[in-house]
């Protein structure tokens, strides 16, 4: 076995041991109820995470080959359109009741857009305001959903 | 009984011009609630109730059953298009139609799926006519200990074909079920694994994994992969051709037929349509010449579950019937509009409300040629998204993936988990796992451990009961036989690749 280097090999397992260290610990605490069974509410998630920090051991000791087909991920596309795409995701979720969808999806296709490289504002701005209306209308009109369309809706 | 008299007064019930009315509106509201992820199908026809007390039972039902097989037709659209499936079922369509989408295969795709679900919507139905309370009576045999070994072989098969490392696809599977154990436990109320959070007491639904790690993180790998490359190779994928070659028909005949009968033999079970379009699609790969294509783009596997899929409908239906058991949301939703009307499920029903039920049989008739005639020329209109440059595309599909996910609940936590899973599924797909087993381990995670534990309540001698009993001994058997010759066959070609190198 050849110990695996590259940081997309290690990073998902070792998240997964804490994560299995977690489950455990959580399901580890659960109360003994007296209608629990013979595996109860405790074993099956306990015997699970378990399982998930072997396997990831294994991972980590390289016991699965190599993954090589990563089209070209670099560090810096990660830093720059990774983390600024799930910013923005994330601020429009705190937008969305402040701000009300149209006024807050249009912002966020336009950051989108922008992102990925299209520079003309004008053209951002019209796509934006097309697909959110159109969005709107299509769930809220037409499926019934309750959307806040804006701040003062 | 003669079945002949009864279908054929059937259809002459069926045929009138509110029921056809009926049927076109529950087909076309079915397609569009497949095609949009968030809102399932027992939503639409649990929203459709209140409306339908104003109708005849028989237009009603007709309605209902509409949304039901219109909503399996629209589940391809989004899979194949925008890699982001509405529902479970449809999951293994995007894992070989989005591929093939990026190939600009995408219309093609769609069509050999209409198709598919149209004969496997149909010939679901000529089982459900024929064969429904001997097959209803088999499945009364599935109990606890039965149920946990078709499911756990499902799990590994998939979990091994699937993925192009076993250890990588057993560990997106753990995690699939881990997440599928989050909520409050059915048997003691306990809440688990909920970390504080009050609203994972109801556990996370499966549509927000699906978009989640498909939809969102779809778009983030587009954004990451693509950081740095000339923009000429970005612009569109192009909708290129969307009627098959007659080498993709023939390609696409066997699978269709053969997903057609997992898919309807599966429908009898819990989780019918999602077993039934992994078992498919898992059959089909071992029965390839070209399993390598799997994943990548395989017109068998997309067509055998997509058949699949739409056949489970007939083969749900018939517990639901004859026995009065739902397998799904849906027909849990349909037994409450049943009883609404004062029909009681069971091995009587076919024989003491015979005109309504084989009037709502032929209705599922009509619903499948309404939707393979709505739906065919539909996909010359559906399959122009394509022509939208990516660099638009990819954020609609992130605020197309969030509406989505907030329609199910009207809940921002539900937004907040969809990013979670998106950045999740960038991650797993970027260490080599595959998220289909990921959503395999969470759809069928919950009914894994409650038949384990059902079985082993049940059981006088623990966990002997799963080898004493036939069906569940067979299945744990094919499971091993599996697993050892999946090793072999990986052993073999690493030492092939070995020596090459």
């Amino acid at each position: 076995m050849k110990h695996p280097t590259k940081l997309s090999e290690t990073l998902l397992p070792v998240i997964l041991l804490v994560v299995a260290a977690l489950v455990f610990i959580s399901a580890w605490r659960l109360p003994v109820t007296a209608t629990a069974d013979l595996v109860g509410p405790k074993m099956y998630p306990g015997a699970l995470a378990v399982l998930l920090a072997v396997l990831s051991g294994l991972l980590l000791m390289g016991a699965a080959p190599p993954h090589g087909d990563n089209e070209g991920i670099k560090l810096a596309g990660i830093v720059r359109r990774f983390v600024p795409l799930v910013l923005f995701s994330t601020l429009y979720v705190l937008a969305l009741p402040l701000l009300g969808f149209m006024i807050a999806t249009a912002a966020l296709l336009m950051a989108c857009f922008y992102l990925l490289g299209e520079r003309r504002h004008w053209l951002n701005f019209l796509i934006a305001s097309g697909c959110t209306l159109a969005t709107y209308l299509l769930f809220a009109t037409l499926l019934g959903i309750q959307l806040s369309a804006f701040p003062w809706s | 009984m003669d079945t002949i008299p009864l279908i054929m007064n059937g259809f002459s019930q069926a045929l009138t011009v509110p029921n056809i009315l009926s049927a076109l509106f529950g087909c076309f509201l079915g397609t569009v609630v497949g095609v949009l992820p968030g809102i399932g199908p027992s939503t639409t026809v649990a929203l459709m109730i209140p409306i339908s007390f104003a109708m005849n039972p028989a237009t009603a039902l007709i309605m209902m059953m509409g949304v039901y097989c219109g909503a399996m037709y629209g589940g391809a659209i989004t899979s194949i298009l925008i890699n982001v499936p509405g529902e479970a079922s449809s999951v293994m369509t995007a894992v070989d139609g989005y591929p093939l989408a990026r190939q600009g295969r995408g219309g093609v795709a769609m069509v050999l799926c209409q198709v598919g679900s149209f004969i496997g919507g149909t010939l679901s139905i000529v089982g459900l006519m024929i064969v429904a309370l001997p097959l209803a009576m088999f499945a009364l045999e599935f109990g606890p200990a039965e149920s946990f070994s078709v499911m756990f072989f499902a799990l590994i098969l998939a979990a091994t074909l699937i993925s192009e490392s076993m250890l990588r696809g057993i560990t997106a599977l753990i995690m699939g079920l881990i997440l599928a154990s989050i909520g409050t436990d059915l048997q003691t109320g306990i809440g688990r694994l909920t970390m504080g959070v009050p609203e994972l007491l109801d556990g996370i639904d499966n549509v927000v994994v699906i978009i989640g790690v498909f939809g969102v993180g779809e778009v983030l790998w587009y954004a990451v992969s693509t950081y740095g490359k000339a923009e000429a190779t970005l612009e569109r994928i192009g909708a290129g051709r969307w009627i098959p070659n007659r080498e993709e028909w023939r390609s696409g005949w066997g699978p269709i037929f053969r997903g057609s009968l997992t898919g309807f033999l599966t429908g009898l079970l819990a989780a019918g349509s999602v077993l039934g379009s992994f078992l498919s699609y898992s059959f089909e790969k071992r029965l390839s010449k070209h399993p390598e294509q799997f994943g990548k783009g395989a017109l068998e596997g997309m067509t055998a579950c997509e058949s699949a899929n739409n056949a489970s409908t007939g083969g749900a239906l018939i517990p639901l019937l004859t026995l009065g058991i739902p397998h799904s949301g849906t027909t849990a939703v349909l037994l409450t509009v049943l009883t609404m009307y004062g029909l009681k499920p069971g091995p009587q029903l076919m024989i003491d409300q015979a005109p309504l039920m084989w009037t709502v049989i032929a209705s599922l008739y009509i619903a499948n040629v309404i939707l393979i005639i709505m739906n065919l020329p539909a996909v010359g209109i559906f399959i122009r998204i394509l022509d939208i440059p990516l660099k638009f595309l990819m954020p609609i599909i992130l605020v197309f993936a969030s509406v989505g996910a907030y329609s199910i609940n009207t809940s921002l936590t539900d937004v907040v988990m969809v990013l979670l899973f998106g950045i999740l599924g960038f991650f797993m797909r970027w260490s080599g796992f595959t998220p289909v087993a990921l959503v395999l381990g969470m759809v069928l995670g919950e009914r894994l451990e409650q038949s384990l534990r059902q079985a082993l309540m049940i059981s006088s001698d623990g966990a002997l009961i799963f080898l004493t009993k036939p069906i569940s001994l067979l299945f744990l058997l094919l499971t091993a036989a599996i697993v050892v010759v999946d090793l072999v066959t990986r052993k073999k070609g690493r030492v092939a690749d070995d020596s090459e190198g």
